[in-house]
């Protein structure tokens, strides 16, 4: 199960860098590579473009990619953001301590794809026995700043 | 268990509980593929048909065994298809 789910991120990477670096190579100027842009694996999943990810989290995403210091106040506010954009939920009824299943009548698949577009949001893999115990905003919150070492 | 070669021996022997897992990884794999596809049209049509797949399925008796197995078969092999097929429009 393990050696699987390794290969299919793996593949998933490899071919999500060969697409970063056509589109890259694609919008340089003839002759010079662009400074700074090489094509990091973990990167390129918030890269690409998604059906349903509002401008909102793009500027954040360029915030990040810019080494803007991650808080928790900003891991909360790019959670609830990642969240918001779901089509799924009413932003009303959405609060930290909302639980998906029960008070925002989500079933199992949407929360893997919420866990999903948390994964392309922060650039980092989150395992599958990890993944099904964060049911609440906040939760993810605390897992993301765990991961990320954030402290405040 | 030959009925099914596709699937992988760990999926074969897992017990009923651990089958819910297997679905959502099958799931997230599929998302996983469509997020691959450059048109924005044609990603939210898979997606909307992968989702609309999986939810029908919803209903089916969590005990039936062999029942989950069969439809996680299918899944996989439509998963190598939809990659297949990918493969061969971005070459």
């Amino acid at each position: 199960m393990m050696s699987a789910s390794l290969r299919l991120s793996h593949t998933w990477l490899r071919s999500n860098s060969r697409m970063c670096a056509r589109a890259l190579s694609s919008s340089s100027v003839h002759g010079m590579t662009p400074v700074g842009r090489t094509c990091q694996p973990l990167t390129v999943g918030v890269a690409l473009p998604r059906n349903w990810f509002a401008p909102q989290i793009q500027t954040q995403v360029n915030r990040w990619m810019s080494s803007e210091k991650l808080t928790k106040a900003l891991v909360e506010e790019r959670v609830l953001t990642v969240c918001k954009v779901f089509d799924k939920i009413t932003a009303d009824k959405l609060t930290l301590e909302s639980h998906f299943i029960k008070d925002l009548g989500l079933d199992s698949l949407d929360h893997v794809e919420i866990i999903m577009a948390i994964e392309d949001e922060f650039g980092f893999e989150i395992p599958d026995d990890q993944a099904e115990k964060l049911m609440t905003p906040g939760k993810i919150v605390q897992f993301v700043a765990d991961h990320e070492d954030v402290y405040e | 268990m030959a009925l099914f070669p596709q699937l992988s021996y760990e999926t074969l022997i897992k017990p009923l509980f651990m089958l819910r897992q297997e679905v959502l990884k099958l799931y997230r794999s599929f998302l996983r593929t469509a997020y691959q596809l450059p048109d924005h049209k044609q990603r939210s049509d898979v997606v909307d048909w992968v989702r609309s797949d999986f939810k029908a399925n919803r209903g089916i008796d969590p005990q039936n065994d062999e029942q989950i197995k069969s439809l996680l078969y299918n899944g996989q092999k439509m998963l190598q298809e939809l990659r297949q097929s990918m493969d061969l429009a971005s070459a």
